[in-house]
């Protein structure tokens, strides 16, 4: 088997497992627990070289064939450079999680979640098969709702993870019907052939704004993903969730999806202007709102996630671009991130652990407490401000000079907006790792309540996944000449779509990039220096215009109006109800006859009349029928509706269907004993006398029924549209089912699954008819209660 | 006493009817009848059953078959569509020839089908009959 | 020609039927459900050509030489047969419900607090309850078990 579904086998195979051996048992489960993304990573590790020399790994297995859905996957640059992010960083996250939950019973829930997780996002980042790549991405958008709401008695949590469900599910939505326009534009779904589809983006046939609607619909999967503005607000509420998700999930792994899935379709569609300006706007704006954003929290989690989103609208806005630079500085910027970001992440919840609040107000010289925590801090947040010689600053010195590149290469205005614009990010990253590090760890009093205290020291490898991820992350800068044609130039050649030289430097000289980014520090340390006026100054954005408000609005209307359709269409009587459902009905079958072909022939070719005796069954149904409604015991309605059975018995016997007559015949028996078993012990009602508003709408309601089903009939009566099958079963029933009795034969053999079908529905009547006769007698609490403790309870919703 | 002509009819009806029915079955793959119809068949003997004899004698009698001889009737539909992998696949037939004596009987897994069917509708018929002529129901829960 | 008759039978019954069912009855329920399924099985029934013929059974196997001619389309005689026998287990399973909420509505009626609007379709003053699932509260157990008699209380 190829390595690559072994991965995916091993991942959910371990996300069973730690499940089911009940893991908080266990002290040191974390080291156990990270063993196998730690075989992944060192998998991929030894695959680095064989990608570098420009080959690919892939494997594929037939799927649903008839689809054309094969689950195809395939290691190359890009792939490669996320799955390693992906393992690695989980690794980590798998021993921290250990140490995190501390014997808590629901370890092994959230091990179970969060390795099914690893597994999707690995097979979302090698799919090669647009629709796989979608049933993993909903895979993923699946789990990280569990594991937002994993608190299951938090009522943030849990409305943080339905926002976070709603949104992006209803992006990725979205974004099938984008991927399937694609698909039938190119005749194919696998991913490498499609990007060298020529002309893409033209769609199959003179769809007017084909590659417009396309563009739309996959941005909107990728935007809500990925925490784009104005979908932004879904990724601070998913900060809810326990910290290891978080850390993974939505900053490291998950959130990149998005800008993974436009990485990957860089090469066919970055030619349209449209993506072009889609990508730098939404990208622009997404890294200013999380930038400032960020100032005015005082919770570590929801600063650190307000800076992820910041950061992941300038990775969009990078892939805007389509020159070799841009690559660089999306490769570079998406490491250095996962670098930085998912440590801070597991430090707030180390901090969390010790002191048992994240508060920025109420911590006072932690770091003397804790040193090897706030080192590491430290060492992180001067990346994440992007300080030299970090790895942070590299990734802002390839921002900066991409929108360099852009002045210079002829786009003035949208270099110099792209310039000032990041500067001003860059200004406020400065000001919010400052003030993160600052007040977590070196402050000396507490600016609110009382100052927290270490209780619950960490032990050494609770703080170790930070640690190695930090370190790694400073190392890199140095090391640059080695890593750079192993690491970063094959993602950046799969993002080009052809082979692009990487090479990077720390120190470029003095020039106009670096002054910038110079400026932008000492801008940083200002607002850092002023942060309280700054925090005020946020605080007076309305509370009611937030993302998550206006959300809530849409989301509860269209509960209301649920609500108050289903009260109209199922609200009244039974009567009420059925006239609707009917009513519908005859609509239906209205506009689909006034639609249809006239046959020839119709309505009817008087030339031949109909036999007399069929006349006289016909009359003779339509006056027992007729009986049925107007008699007036129960008894004579029996009588007559046995009377319209044997008259259908006639019809079949006339129509030489002898099989259906005999059915027909014990089943009209069959029913007539059955009714008069039950209705003698059924008391009559003693019933208001009927209305004759409400007469006059049965009759009408009733008559309109009759008159459709006469038409259908006409319809159906008429020459056959097309040939029937039938021959087929009549000639070959003998020679095939051994049997004379055409009809017999179609249903033991010809259409035997059907007939299956249909005993299965019976025995499932039956066991239906014995549970409702067994089940438990219980009534209902008289209604004023009822609806007393509905409202209460509703209200108690809303609030 | 009207209800000793029942009795009489019962004894003399239902053996009839319950023959009637496998005969129904048995001519089923080459002349009008089958699984279906000889289900219906031998259901309403049972109920006529029910209507001399009254519903406790007949509950006591077949009730705790009703169950088993549904699941029993799927398990035989089911088991004849897989006897069908061992040619060709899921669903079709196997054939086979007997020499009786005289006659020769061509047998096959689609009247094992047919079987299950009867098997399925008999017992659902008439579980259905047994619930609802329940006398004492609706007095003591 | 046979298809103005059949259509009119079809009309008939599904107009009758929809009209019982649009009764406050819950017995006419009943009777109208089994007879708009005795009209959907008419209307299957329809969807052959309904011309005249002789029912499709082979009179001999060993001599059959492949006239069909003279047969009537054989496969809406198999849709429609499992048809009836599937309406009828589902007449028969409403029946059951229909029994059974007739137990609990006299039960209902017997109650000391019995209010006089109660959540019935089938009532004359029923009304709509929003939320009404949402709390087991809502509900009052009578009786957890239904008590099956011990082998010797039967005889």
């Amino acid at each position: 088997m190829s390595p690559l579904f072994a991965s995916l086998l091993l991942l959910a195979g371990s996300s069973l497992l730690l499940w089911l051996i009940r893991p908080h048992r266990f002290r040191h489960i974390g080291w156990i627990a990270a063993v196998p993304p730690a075989i992944i990573t060192g998998w991929l590790l030894t695959q680095l070289p064989v990608i570098a020399a420009g080959q690919v790994v892939s494997a594929t297995v037939s799927w649903a064939p008839t689809l054309g859905l094969e689950l195809a996957l395939r290691l190359d640059g890009l792939s490669l450079f996320f799955g390693l992010i992906i393992a690695g960083i989980g690794t980590g996250v798998a021993l921290y999680t250990g140490y995190y939950f501390e014997g808590e019973r629901r370890l092994g829930f959230f091990y179970g979640q969060i390795f099914l997780f690893m597994a999707c996002m690995l097979g979302l980042v090698w799919a090669d098969n647009l629709l796989v790549l979608f049933v993993f991405w909903e895979g993923t958008s699946i789990t990280s709702y569990l594991l937002i709401a994993f608190k299951d008695t938090d009522k943030s949590a849990q409305d943080g993870g339905r926002r976070a469900f709603l949104v992006t599910g209803l992006g990725g939505l979205a974004m099938l019907f984008g991927m399937i326009m694609l698909g039938v534009s190119a005749g194919t779904y696998t991913i490498s052939e499609m990007l060298a589809t020529p002309g893409l983006l033209d769609g199959p046939s003179l769809i007017p704004g084909f590659a417009l609607i396309a563009l739309t619909l996959i941005f909107l999967g990728a935007f809500t993903k990925s925490a784009q503005f104005p979908f932004h607000f879904w990724l601070p509420g998913a900060m809810a969730a326990p910290t290891p998700a978080s850390a993974y999930l939505h900053s490291a792994t998950m959130v990149k999806a998005g800008v993974f899935l436009l990485a990957r379709l860089h090469p066919a569609l970055s030619d349209h202007p449209y993506w072009f300006w889609a990508l730098f706007v939404v990208g622009g704006a997404t890294m200013l709102v999380g930038a400032i954003g960020a100032m005015g929290h005082y919770d570590m989690k929801a600063l650190l996630a307000y800076a992820t989103v910041s950061q992941l609208g300038i990775l969009v806005m990078i892939l805007a671009f389509g020159s070799s630079v841009a690559f660089k500085a999306a490769v570079v910027g998406i490491l250095a991130h996962s670098l930085y970001k998912g440590p801070l992440f597991l430090l707030a919840g180390i901090v969390d652990h010790a002191t048992g609040t994240r508060d920025l107000r109420r911590f006072a010289g932690l770091g003397r407490e804790l040193p090897l925590v706030a080192g590491v801090g430290v060492l992180a947040g001067i990346s994440m401000a992007g300080f030299p010689p970090t790895f942070g600053f590299l990734a802002k010195e390839t921002l900066l000079d991409l929108f360099y590149q852009a002045v210079e290469g002829g786009m003035p205005l949208v270099g110099w907006i792209g310039l000032a614009a990041s500067a001003l990010a860059g200004a406020f990253f400065v000001a919010y790792s400052m003030t993160l590090i600052w007040e977590t760890f070196f402050r000396s009093r507490a600016s609110y309540g009382e100052a927290a205290h270490v209780h619950h020291a960490p032990s050494f490898s609770f703080v170790l996944p930070p640690l190695v991820l930090t370190v790694i992350g400073t190392i890199i800068p140095f090391v640059l000449t080695q890593v750079q044609d192993t690491l970063f130039a094959p993602p950046a050649g799969s993002i080009a779509g052809e082979p692009v030289a990487v090479k990077l430097a720390l120190w470029h000289g003095f020039n106009l990039v670096l002054m910038v980014s110079l400026a932008a520090i000492a801008v940083g340390l200002l607002i850092f220096a002023a942060r309280s006026a700054v925090r005020r100054a946020l605080d007076l954005w309305p509370d009611n215009i937030t993302g998550v408000k206006l959300f809530d609005k849409v989301i509860y209307a269209i509960y209301d109006l649920a609500n108050w359709a289903t009260r109209q269409v199922q609200g009244g009587t039974l009567s009420q109800q059925a006239s609707i459902f009917l009513a519908v009905g005859v609509v239906v079958v209205v506009a689909a006859v006034t639609r249809a072909q006239w046959p020839a022939d119709f309505p009817i070719r008087w030339g031949d009349l109909p036999e007399f005796t069929e006349v006289v069954l016909v009359v003779l149904a339509i006056v027992a029928a007729i009986l049925t409604v107007t008699s007036t015991t129960r008894l004579s309605s029996i009588i007559s509706i046995g009377i319209v059975g044997i008259a259908v018995t006639l019809f079949f016997v006339f129509h030489s269907a002898p099989d259906l007559a005999l059915t027909q015949l014990l089943v009209d028996i069959l029913t007539v004993v059955l009714l008069v078993l039950v209705f003698y012990r059924i008391p009559p009602q003693k019933l208001p006398p009927i209305r004759p508003i409400a007469r006059i709408r049965n009759l009408v309601v009733a008559m309109a029924t009759g008159v459709i089903t006469f038409t259908l009939v006409l319809f159906t009566t008429g020459d056959p549209f097309f040939p029937p099958i039938s021959d087929y079963f009549s000639l070959n029933a003998v020679a095939l089912g051994h049997g004379a009795n055409v009809v017999n034969v179609i249903l033991v053999d010809f259409r035997a699954i059907d007939t299956f079908g249909e005993i299965a529905v019976l025995v499932v009547a039956a066991v239906g008819g014995y549970a409702v006769l067994r089940s438990a007698l219980y009534r209902l609490r008289p209604p004023a209660t009822v609806e007393n403790a509905s409202d209460t309870a509703k209200e108690g919703d809303r609030a | 006493m009207p209800e000793l002509y029942l009795r009489l009819l019962d004894r003399v009806l239902t053996p009839i009817l319950l023959v009637l029915a496998a005969y129904l079955f048995l001519r089923g793959h080459n002349e009008p009848g089958g699984g279906f119809i000889a289900g219906l068949a031998a259901a309403s003997a049972i109920q006529l059953q029910i209507l001399s004899l009254g519903d406790e004698p007949v509950r006591r009698r077949y009730a705790r078959f009703l169950h088993p001889m549904a699941g029993l009737g799927l398990f035989i539909a089911l088991l004849s569509a897989i006897l069908g992998i061992l040619r060709g696949g899921y669903f079709s037939s196997l054939w086979g020839k007997v020499q009786l004596g005289e006659v020769e009987l061509e047998l096959g897994t689609p009247l094992l089908f047919d079987l299950g069917v009867f098997l399925i509708v008999f017992s659902v018929i008439v579980s259905f009959l047994l619930a609802l002529s329940r006398q004492d129901e609706g007095k003591t829960p | 020609m046979s298809g103005l008759t059949a259509a009119i039978l079809v009309g008939a019954l599904f107009a009758t039927g929809a009209y019982l069912i649009l009764r406050r009855d819950p017995i006419k329920l009943i009777l109208g459900l089994t007879m708009v399924s005795y009209g959907v099985n008419v209307l299957l029934f329809t969807s052959s050509t309904l011309r005249k013929g002789i029912p499709p059974v082979i009179a001999d196997k060993k001599t059959f030489t492949g006239d069909i001619s003279q047969f009537v389309d054989p496969l809406p005689q198999a849709l429609v047969l499992t048809a009836i026998v599937i309406s009828f287990g589902i007449v028969a399973f409403l029946v059951v419900l229909v029994s059974r909420r007739n137990m609990l509505v006299e039960q209902y009626g017997k109650a000391p607090d019995a209010p006089t609007a109660i959540n019935d379709p089938f009532g004359a003053t029923a009304h709509y309850l929003s939320g009404l699932d949402a709390d087991p509260d809502d509900y009052e157990w009578v009786d957890d078990t239904f008590r099956e008699p011990a082998q010797s209380e039967r005889s």
